[in-house]
């Protein structure tokens, strides 16, 4: 077995309402919003995240919860990145924030990736928004020697955002899939993992994240191949800290929380529902 | 500085305000963001005598003005609480309130005996009322009779005062409180999130693994209001008000109509701070109106 230390959660989290620096339209359906702090959180790890709370009256009545995409590679974190689609009334609030407004925000939350056992290579499987947490793990690692590869899956080409930044990462190798065939191989992003076995000369760690089916087949090949593998798991949450129960996923040990366990979890630890 | 303090039958807090039980968890989940030390006092997340699982996921969801949870009471068991738990608590010097509940009669008894047998505890909740939970098809809290038989049990368990938690979602909430009164109830809160359900209109299924949940937030404000005023200008013991309050303002309007204690509930998740910022709120309103004692406002409705 691989000595994997979990990085655990300090009792660093704080409270504290946040400035929009920049706001960007990334294709026709995602933004960026980049945060400065007033003062700084205690270091970040990737795959950690953040509940953001909105000024708006009440119109939400919940945070909303996103991984941390970017953020001032420091011990002390001033700004930070994240990236989100418009689905409901909370993200179409967001897509219209003017710079300069102020958000409140709740971070840093969870648990982050464990980092990769010393000589490994590390194959990292996003699909769609999955990439949030995924890009921030590529930067921290993006002057390690670490082989890494890219397997980046998404509904169409406007779906595949931060591409350009991705390719920058020097020795990184990237594979594509869009379900409608616009870039890359049609089909879906674990349709890549065939072309992946036979590359496996050597000790490699599995990162992914993004839809439930996905996931579930990336844990399927994991399993069968014996790669350590390790998912970030997306649930609507309300606390954000472990108090109300809310985001529970089922496990072999039980039911856990994603906002205080994981949200990174081991894959061979999830219990998948039925029809996902 | 105007008086703040309250009493809940012998309990004295320090202010009414304290957390409404399952979303403040067992304090620790929050310690890093408040000082725990502030609060009225701290409601504990549900017990059983044996640990529970809960329901399915997803287990919550957003709706106008408010959100659905289906929990399902999960939570870590009396030894755990007992073990791991009570003791961070204990370390604060306001009251802890343990919310418990059972799933037949006799485990409403037996809960109260050995959470008695506790060090420190210094009154129990027990809840009659959480919509996501049938046993046997029955809410416990949902007839005067059943209420009466229950609250009677309990109070020969133990020694520590008992506050009953109700459900809105009956025939007549008054003669249900009466029942909990006529039988030594200390004090009741009113009241737990109300049963609701939200579906996907894609799928065309339930949002909650649970099908349905019970609703909370700024949504049930006005039911719950309603429901402490009916029963507070009735009863003799008092009323922990509870339902969607998110501001000091929210939690006068409960004291006016008569609660003497609010419970913050699902103000908490957007607002960490919220039950702090309550308390400086009520204590700037009391000033600023040159009002001495809080006592002055509790059941100061005008008709």
């Amino acid at each position: 077995m691989i000595d994997h230390v979990i990085k655990k959660a300090m009792d660093n989290v704080v409270f504290l309402k946040g400035e929009i620096r920049e706001r960007k339209k990334i294709g026709v359906l995602y933004h960026r919003l980049k945060i400065f702090l007033p003062q700084p959180i205690n270091s970040i790890t990737p795959g950690q995240f953040t509940m953001v709370m909105l000024d708006d009256g009440g119109e939400t009545v919940l945070p909303r919860p996103f991984s941390f995409h970017n953020f001032e590679a420091d011990n002390k974190v001033y700004w930070f990145d994240i990236i989100f689609k418009v689905v409901g009334i909370g993200t179409e609030r967001m897509a219209k924030l003017p710079v300069g407004s102020s958000v409140k925000i709740l971070a840093p939350l969870g648990n982050g990736f464990p980092e990769p056992p010393p000589h490994s290579k590390i194959l990292l499987i996003a699909g769609g928004m999955g990439i949030a947490p995924l890009f921030a793990l590529i930067m921290s690692l993006k002057t390690s020697t670490i082989p890494l590869w890219l397997l980046y899956g998404a509904k169409s080409q406007s779906d595949l955002i931060c591409l350009a930044e991705l390719f920058k990462v020097e020795g990184i190798t990237i594979k594509i899939a869009t379900e409608d065939g616009t870039k890359g191989r049609k089909g879906l992003v674990t349709d890549l993992l065939e072309e992946q076995s036979d590359e496996d000369t050597g000790q490699i760690v599995i990162y992914a994240c993004g839809p439930e089916p996905m996931l579930k087949t990336v844990t399927e090949f994991a399993a069968s191949n014996k790669i350590p593998c390790w998912l970030s798991l997306e649930k609507r949450m309300a606390c954000g800290l472990g108090a109300c129960l809310g985001c529970a996923v089922k496990t072999k040990s039980g039911y856990q929380r994603v906002c205080k366990e994981g949200p990174i979890f081991e894959a061979q630890e999830i219990v998948w529902e039925e029809d996902g | 500085m105007a008086r703040l303090k309250v009493k809940l039958g012998n309990l004295e807090l320090q202010n009414p305000v304290m957390p409404a039980a399952g979303t403040f968890g067992y304090g620790e989940e929050y310690s890093p963001l408040i000082d725990i030390g502030k609060l009225g006092a701290v409601v504990t997340k549900g017990i059983s005598l044996l640990p529970k699982a809960g329901n399915p996921p997803p287990r919550i969801c957003e709706t106008r003005g408010g959100m659905l949870n289906s929990i399902g009471l999960q939570n870590v068991g009396f030894d755990v609480f007992a073990k791991e738990k009570l003791p961070f608590l204990l370390s604060f010097k306001v009251p802890i309130i343990v919310n418990y509940f059972g799933n037949t009669m006799s485990e409403y008894a037996e809960g109260a005996r050995r959470l008695s047998a506790l060090e420190g505890i210094a009154a129990l909740e027990a809840n009659l009322s959480c919509p996501n939970i049938k046993e046997g098809g029955i809410y416990f809290g949902c007839e005067p009779r059943t209420v009466a038989k229950i609250t009677n049990i309990i109070k020969k368990s133990t020694s520590l005062p008992i506050i009953v938690k109700l459900s809105s979602n009956v025939s007549d909430i008054y003669k249900i409180s009466m029942a909990a009164e006529g039988e030594g109830a200390d004090a009741i809160s009113l009241i737990n999130s109300v049963p609701g359900m939200v579906i996907d209109l894609e799928t065309r299924r339930p949002l909650l693994g649970g099908i349905t949940g019970g609703l909370s937030g700024p949504a049930i404000k006005p039911i719950a209001l309603k429901a402490v005023w009916e029963v507070s200008s009735r009863t003799k013991i008092p009323i922990i008000g509870i339902g969607g309050i998110v501001d000091y303002r929210d939690a006068l309007e409960f004291l006016v109509v008569g609660a003497t204690a609010v419970q913050v509930g699902t103000g908490n998740f957007k607002n960490p701070r919220a039950m702090l910022e309550i308390i400086e709120g009520i204590e700037m309103f009391l000033e600023q109106r040159g009002i001495q004692d809080i006592g002055e406002i509790i059941g100061s409705l005008e008709l």
